[in-house]
C-alpha cells in the first residue's frame, strides 16, 4: 500500500509539473506581454523598460523557473487589474469556492448513494422510476434557472434564507443545493448501475448462500464494490465544481474562484488567470490522487498497479 | 436410512416475454444422510434451477412450488425468511461452478470464510479463524494461516475452489450442494477436487448433492444417481445399477456417448444423441424425450410417462413406458 501511494504521488507530481509548464505558457502564448502591460499609448522605450523590469528579456527557461520558484512560495505576482497581489485575491476567494464545492459534493453524495442503492434493489418499481425521474430533472434543468427558482421560493417568498452573498453559513445553503443537485444525478446513476451489476455477480450469490442477512449482503458485499467508480466520479465532479461553478457563483453573488477567473479572463489579467488555472489543476491532481487511494483501500486488486 | 432431504413434486417456473419457462417440472428427490447423490443432465435440463430452489437462492420472480420440501423434518417452504437464512449457510451450504468469480474480490479469504460461522454459531473471531485454518488445511490449501490475510485474486482457480469447499464446510452442514464444482477447472485439478470432495464427504459424513453433466465424474463419486431431462427426473438408481443396467433411452444414449479406452476404436464414430432439447416454455405434450428417442412408441407422443419402479424396486425408477412395459411383457 505504501509503495502504491508513493508511486501515485510520483505520478501526481509529474502531472503537476506538466500543468505548471502549460499554465506558464498560457501567459506567453497571448502575445508580447511587455506591449500589453505597457498599453496602447506607450513608446518603444517604455515597452523596453517594462520588458527589463518584469524580467521578460531573460530566456524562457529562466523565466519559467523564476516563476515556478515564486509560485511554490505562493507568490503569483500582482494582478494587472485589481490593485492587489494575486495571492491575496485568491486567498479571499478560495475558501468560498471550497466551502461551496465541499457542501455541494457532500449533499450530492449523501443523496446519490442511498438513492442509487434503493433504486437498484427496487429495480423496475415505482421507487426506481421516481429516482430516475429525479435524476433526469437534475440533468435537464439548467443550474442557473434552478438557482433562481430557489431564490424566488426560499429567499424572496419565504424569507428563510438569504438570496446572495457569502457572509454566514446560511448564505451557502441555497447555492450548495443548486450545485449539489447538478452533481447528484450522474453519481446516483452510476451507483445504481454498479449495484445492479454487482448484485447479479457470483460472489453475491455466494454471500447469500452463506445465509447472511440481506443488509450484510447489500452493504458489506455489494456496496463496497459498486461504489468504486462513484469515488472517481465524485473526485472529478468536485474538481469541476471548484473551477466551473461560475454560473452558481454569479446567480448567488458569491465571491468565489469561478467569478474571479471570469473577471480575470475578460480583462486579460494573465497573472490571475495563470494562478487560478494552476491552483484548480493542483486541486484536481490532489483529488484524483485521493480517489485513487480510497479506491485502492476499497479494492485490493487496484493496489498492485 | 434417514433422509436428510425429501422433495416431492418440485416445480420452478420463470416468467419470460415468451411465456412461462417451466424449468423444473415436478421433481421427486431425496438424499439420505451422508450420501452422495449425483444429478446428471445436459445444459438447460433444470439441474442448477433445482439446486438453487433447494437453497432458496432463486430470484423473487421465480415461482417455486412443491408438495413437500422437507429438510431434516423441517418444511423449508413454510420457514420465514430469517429461519431460511439460518438453515442456509449453517445446515446446508453450496459450492459453485465458477471459483474465479465466486469470492468477493474486496475482502480477505479469512473474512469471507469466517463471517458465516460467526453469524450462525456465535463463535469468537479466533475460534472461527482456527476452524478456517483447519479446514483450509484439510482442503489441501498450502500455508493456510497465511491465506486468511490474502485476497481472492492472489490465488489460482483450483485453490479458490478449495477455499470454497472449506467455506462450505465451516458450519458443519448436513447437506452440501455442489453445482458443477469442477467444470471450470483444468482436468488434472478436476480429479484432485473430486477426490477431495469425496474424501471430505466421507470423513465428515456430510450428504452431498453433486450436480454435473459428466457421467465420468458420476462413475467416480456417486452413491446414487438421478438423471434429469427437460426439467424431470427420467431415471434414478444406485450408481452401480445405473451403469450396469440403464433403462431409460436417454440414460443409455448418454452412456453411449462416452468413449471407453481400449474399447472404442481410434477414429471410429462416437455416438451422439440426435436432435435438441425441447423448449421448456409452456406445456409439453407426451414424453419430453420422444423427438430424440429411437425406442418411442405411439403413446409416447401424447401421454406423459410417470416415474415407475423398475423390477419392483423403489431404488431404481424409470420414467419410460417402453422400458417398463418390455419388462412386463417379459414376465
Amino acid at each position: 500500500m505504501l509503495v502504491f501511494i508513493f508511486r501515485r504521488l510520483l505520478v501526481a507530481f509529474s502531472v503537476a509539473i506538466t500543468v505548471s509548464i502549460v499554465s506558464f505558457m498560457l501567459l506567453h502564448l497571448s502575445g508580447d506581454l511587455a506591449i500589453s502591460i505597457a498599453g496602447p499609448e506607450s513608446t518603444a522605450e517604455q515597452v523596453e523598460q517594462i520588458r527589463i523590469d518584469f524580467g521578460l528579456d531573460k530566456p524562457m527557461v529562466y523565466q519559467y523557473f523564476d516563476w515556478l520558484w515564486s509560485a511554490v512560495q505562493l507568490d503569483f505576482g500582482r494582478s494587472y487589474y485589481f490593485q492587489d497581489t494575486v495571492m491575496s485575491l485568491i486567498s479571499d476567494r478560495l475558501p468560498v469556492t471550497l466551502t461551496l464545492g465541499g457542501l455541494a459534493l457532500a449533499l450530492a453524495t449523501v443523496i446519490a448513494i442511498p438513492l442509487g442503492v434503493i433504486a437498484a434493489i427496487k429495480q423496475d418499481t415505482w421507487i426506481d422510476r421516481l429516482a430516475l425521474t429525479i435524476a433526469v430533472i437534475g440533468q435537464a434543468m439548467p443550474s442557473f434557472w434552478f438557482g433562481l427558482t430557489l431564490i424566488v421560493i426560499f429567499a424572496v417568498n419565504l424569507h428563510w434564507l438569504p438570496a446572495g452573498g457569502n457572509e454566514t453559513w446560511q448564505h451557502f445553503v441555497l447555492p450548495a443545493i443548486a450545485l449539489g443537485y447538478y452533481a447528484m444525478p450522474a453519481m446516483m446513476r452510476l451507483t445504481r448501475t454498479g449495484m445492479l451489476e454487482v448484485l447479479n455477480s457470483d460472489y453475491i450469490r455466494t454471500a447469500r448462500s452463506k445465509g447472511l442477512n440481506e443488509s450484510s449482503v447489500i452493504f458489506k458485499h455489494a456496496l463496497r464494490n459498486a461504489v468504486i467508480p462513484v469515488v472517481a466520479l465524485a473526485a472529478v465532479e468536485l474538481g469541476f465544481m471548484l473551477g466551473g461553478s461560475v454560473v452558481i457563483e454569479s446567480v448567488f453573488s458569491l465571491k468565489g474562484l469561478g467569478q474571479l477567473a471570469w473577471d480575470a479572463i475578460t480583462r486579460n489579467d494573465y497573472p490571475v488567470v495563470q494562478a487560478v488555472v494552476l491552483i484548480i489543476a493542483v486541486f484536481y491532481i490532489l483529488l484524483t490522487f485521493l480517489a485513487d487511494v480510497i479506491n485502492a483501500m476499497l479494492d485490493p486488486r487496484l493496489r498492485v498497479r | 436410512m434417514k433422509r436428510i432431504l425429501d422433495v416431492k413434486n418440485l416445480q420452478v417456473s420463470l416468467p419470460t416475454p415468451n411465456g412461462n419457462l417451466r424449468a423444473v417440472r415436478g421433481i421427486d428427490l431425496h438424499v439420505n444422510k451422508g450420501e452422495m447423490l449425483c444429478i446428471v443432465g445436459e445444459s438447460g435440463c433444470g439441474k442448477s434451477m433445482t439446486s438453487m430452489a433447494l437453497m432458496g437462492l432463486l430470484p423473487k420472480r421465480a415461482e417455486v412450488t412443491a408438495e413437500t420440501m422437507y429438510f431434516d423434518g423441517m418444511d423449508l417452504l413454510s420457514l420465514s425468511k430469517k429461519e431460511r437464512n439460518q438453515v442456509r449457510g449453517m445446515r446446508m451450504s453450496m459450492i459453485f461452478q465458477e471459483p474465479m468469480t465466486s469470492l468477493n474480490p474486496s475482502y480477505t479469504l479469512g473474512n469471507q470464510l469466517c463471517e458465516g460461522i460467526i453469524k450462525h454459531k456465535k463463535v469468537s473471531k479466533d475460534e472461527a479463524k482456527k476452524r478456517a485454518v483447519y479446514l483450509l488445511e484439510r482442503a489441501g490449501v498450502p500455508y493456510p494461516e497465511k491465506r486468511l490475510d490474502q485476497y481472492p485474486h492472489q490465488l489460482s482457480g483450483g485453490l479458490r475452489q478449495r477455499v470454497m469447499i472449506a467455506m462450505a464446510l465451516m458450519c458443519e452442514p448436513d447437506l452440501i450442494i455442489a453445482d458443477e464444482p469442477t467444470t471450470a477447472l483444468d482436468v488434472t485439478i478436476q480429479a484432485q477436487i473430486l477426490r477431495l470432495i469425496r474424501e471430505l464427504q466421507q470423513e465428515f459424513g456430510t450428504a452431498v448433492i453433486f450436480i454435473t453433466h459428466d457421467l465420468g465424474v458420476v462413475a467416480r463419486i456417486a452413491d446414487r444417481v438421478a438423471v434429469m431431462y427437460a426439467g424431470q427426473v427420467v431415471e434414478t438408481a444406485s450408481a452401480q445399477d445405473l451403469f450396469a443396467d440403464p433403462q431409460h433411452p436417454y440414460t443409455k444414449g448418454l452412456l453411449n456417448c462416452i468413449p471407453i479406452p481400449g474399447k472404442t476404436l481410434p477414429g471410429s464414430h462416437l455416438e451422439s444423441i440426435p436432435g435438441v432439447v425441447p423448449s421448456l416454455i409452456g406445456e409439453l405434450k407426451g414424453c419430453a424425450f420422444e423427438n430424440r428417442c429411437s425406442a418411442s412408441i405411439g403413446e409416447c407422443c401424447y401421454r406423459s410417462p410417470s416415474l415407475e419402479n423398475h423390477l419392483g424396486s423403489e431404488a431404481h425408477q424409470v420414467r419410460c413406458p417402453v422400458a417398463t412395459t418390455s419388462f412386463q411383457e417379459a414376465v
